[in-house]
């Protein structure tokens, strides 16, 4: 404040009336920017004649900057994922023509990334790829798995059912589609097709495929699942004759609890290895190519070491949500390629897909395989150690591999996409949504009242 | 026992009647309460078409399939806390 009348600085150290008049002088023109009255009148205070404080500016400035960020960021995602869901929507937006007439189904696997829990994956299906698939009117279907080897598993036993003669329904499926069959509903005979999220379960996918169409129908001999079998069929015929005296079921409760944890069926364990699959023949009856796959990329890195790697994609979702989208996208609109072979590596897209997203894994992944590899031999139990699918390399067979398509999307799909405009009234949240339904509010004309004199 | 369980059906046919009324009666709820859920969940109130598009019948199937799952579970759910109630009030307060 004083900084402008320098010359008059002496003059203040003598007089509080002297340095007040030569203030005035010269800071007449200065201070002329009066408040508005009109301003003053409701009383809107002035404005602050000085910045904050050095410390509140630092403050102030990281705040607003990693907030405008948070906020600029989960806006462009909404909007990547709002445009691809625009982009496939007039999929959703056909009329049905019998009404009967079942819907393309899609599979979508998802699986418990390496060290964490099923959660993650199917938020992160929930926030970038269910949108698009909500919109494009696709039915779906999941295929969970809550650790590794259950993808394999589920992918190779459909297949195997797939294989197999006739046999009696079995599962809740079978006996829908018989119920269909008898109803004569139409099923849908067009492309199908598999969303694989993540690299793990991605393996865990090829792995199944070869295992259901090269590997035998009959589940190799292995003692150690039946163990675990008969414990489960003496539970159900225990159960009900607890049943049968209240109080003995009462005392009990607590014991049944904890043996229930497990009722979860074991998993299948693999019909054959890796090794086996040159030797092994094809079944008869394969079709010449697979419903196509997308895998899609599911980045998830875990430990505290990595926080700048995770920020900086925390910061970066946008570019995830355009990624993802595409890829389901591609899916909706059912245009398949095949599989390419790189020529200089001699390794198969199959193999590099979401090749990255290994890195990302924890340690344990490749750690915990060797001493319990060890262990097991050395103990030579008739255990068979589980299959450690994620970190062994993929092992692809040409005959199946040819026969696996993916899903790519055309240009001119993606062309049309990228026209696409998502008005931001669409993106926006409840403040700015609220504050623009405000501002209609006071612009618009009030409505006619009939009390009103008519001008 | 079988005095009694003869006597039971004979003024059946009113309560048989009366139960089935009441059964009907529960389910005609349920789909009042499915379909209305549904169609608000899945059919906009712009009705530029006559009939549904794909989009939304399959958003109708899956909703009525979540439905029937909820239900189902939350019937399983209350059961069990009836059958827990009744035997903890039966012999003694332990309702664990």
């Amino acid at each position: 404040m004083a900084d402008p009348t320098p010359p008059s600085a002496p003059g203040a150290t003598l007089t509080p009336a002297a340095s007040a008049g030569a203030a005035t002088n010269p800071g007449a023109t200065y201070k002329a920017p009066k408040p508005n009255p009109a301003f003053r009148m409701m009383g809107i205070p002035v404005l602050p004649r000085k910045l904050p404080s050095r410390n509140w500016m630092i403050f102030i400035a990281v705040t607003s900057s990693i907030s405008a960020a948070i906020i600029y960021d989960k806006r462009e995602k909404k909007r990547a994922t709002a445009r691809w869901s625009k982009a496939v929507s007039h999929l959703g937006k056909e009329l049905i023509s019998n009404p009967n007439q079942m819907p393309r189904k899609l599979t979508i696997f998802l699986e418990s990334p390496p060290g964490d829990g099923l959660r993650v994956a199917q938020d992160h299906f929930t926030e970038y790829v269910k949108p698009i698939l909500a919109a494009s009117g696709l039915d779906w279907e999941f295929v969970q798995g809550r650790k590794e080897g259950d993808v394999r598993a589920a992918v190779a036993e459909r297949i195997r059912r797939t294989r197999e003669p006739e046999t009696g329904a079995q599962t809740q499926d079978e006996l829908v589609q018989e119920i269909r069959k008898k109803d004569g509903t139409p099923e849908y005979h067009g492309m199908r097709g598999d969303i694989v999220i993540g690299r793990h379960t991605w393996k865990e996918y090829v792995r199944g495929l070869h295992e259901g169409w090269l590997g035998p129908l009959t589940p190799p001999q292995i003692p150690e699942p039946e163990v675990q079998k008969e414990p489960e069929v003496q539970k159900v015929e225990e159960t009900p004759v607890f049943e049968g005296s209240e109080e003995e079921k009462k005392e009990t409760k607590p014991e049944e609890k904890p043996e229930k944890k497990p009722e979860r069926p074991p998993q299948p364990p693999p019909y054959n290895t890796t090794n086996d699959y040159p030797t092994s023949a094809l079944p008869m009856l394969i079709p010449s190519e697979f419903s196509p796959s997308a895998p899609i990329g599911f980045p998830h890195i875990l430990g505290f070491s990595n926080t700048f790697i995770r920020t900086r994609r925390f910061f970066t979702r946008r570019y995830l949500a355009d990624d993802v989208g595409r890829e389901v996208a591609a899916v909706c609109f059912a245009a398949a390629r095949e599989y390419r072979e790189d020529t200089n590596i001699t390794q198969s897209e199959q193999q590099t897909a979401l090749e990255h997203e290994e890195r990302d894994w924890v340690k344990s992944v490749w750690k915990e395989r060797k001493p319990e590899e060890g262990e097991e031999k050395e103990s030579s139990t008739p255990v068979v150690p589980a299959e450690k699918i994620w970190a062994s390399p993929m092992v692809l067979d040409p005959r199946i591999a040819m026969r696996m398509r993916r899903f790519e999307i055309q240009p001119e799909e993606e062309a049309r996409a990228k026209e696409i405009v998502v008005p931001e009234e669409e993106l926006e949240g409840w403040i700015k949504g609220s504050l623009r339904s405000l501002y209609r509010w006071a612009i618009s004309k009030p409505e006619p009242n009939p009390s009103w004199p008519d001008e | 026992m079988s005095f009694l369980g003869f006597g039971r059906p004979q003024p059946s046919s009113e309560e048989k009647i009366a139960a089935v009324q009441a059964e009907m009666k529960l389910l005609t709820q349920m789909h009042d309460r499915l379909t209305k859920a549904c169609a608000k969940k899945c059919v906009p109130n712009e009705y530029r078409e006559s009939e549904l598009n794909k989009g939304e019948s399959v958003c109708l199937d899956r909703c009525a399939a979540k439905f029937f799952d909820v239900h189902m579970k939350v019937s399983e759910l209350l059961q069990q806390e009836m059958q827990q109630k009744g035997a903890g009030g039966g012999s003694f307060g332990f309702g664990g």
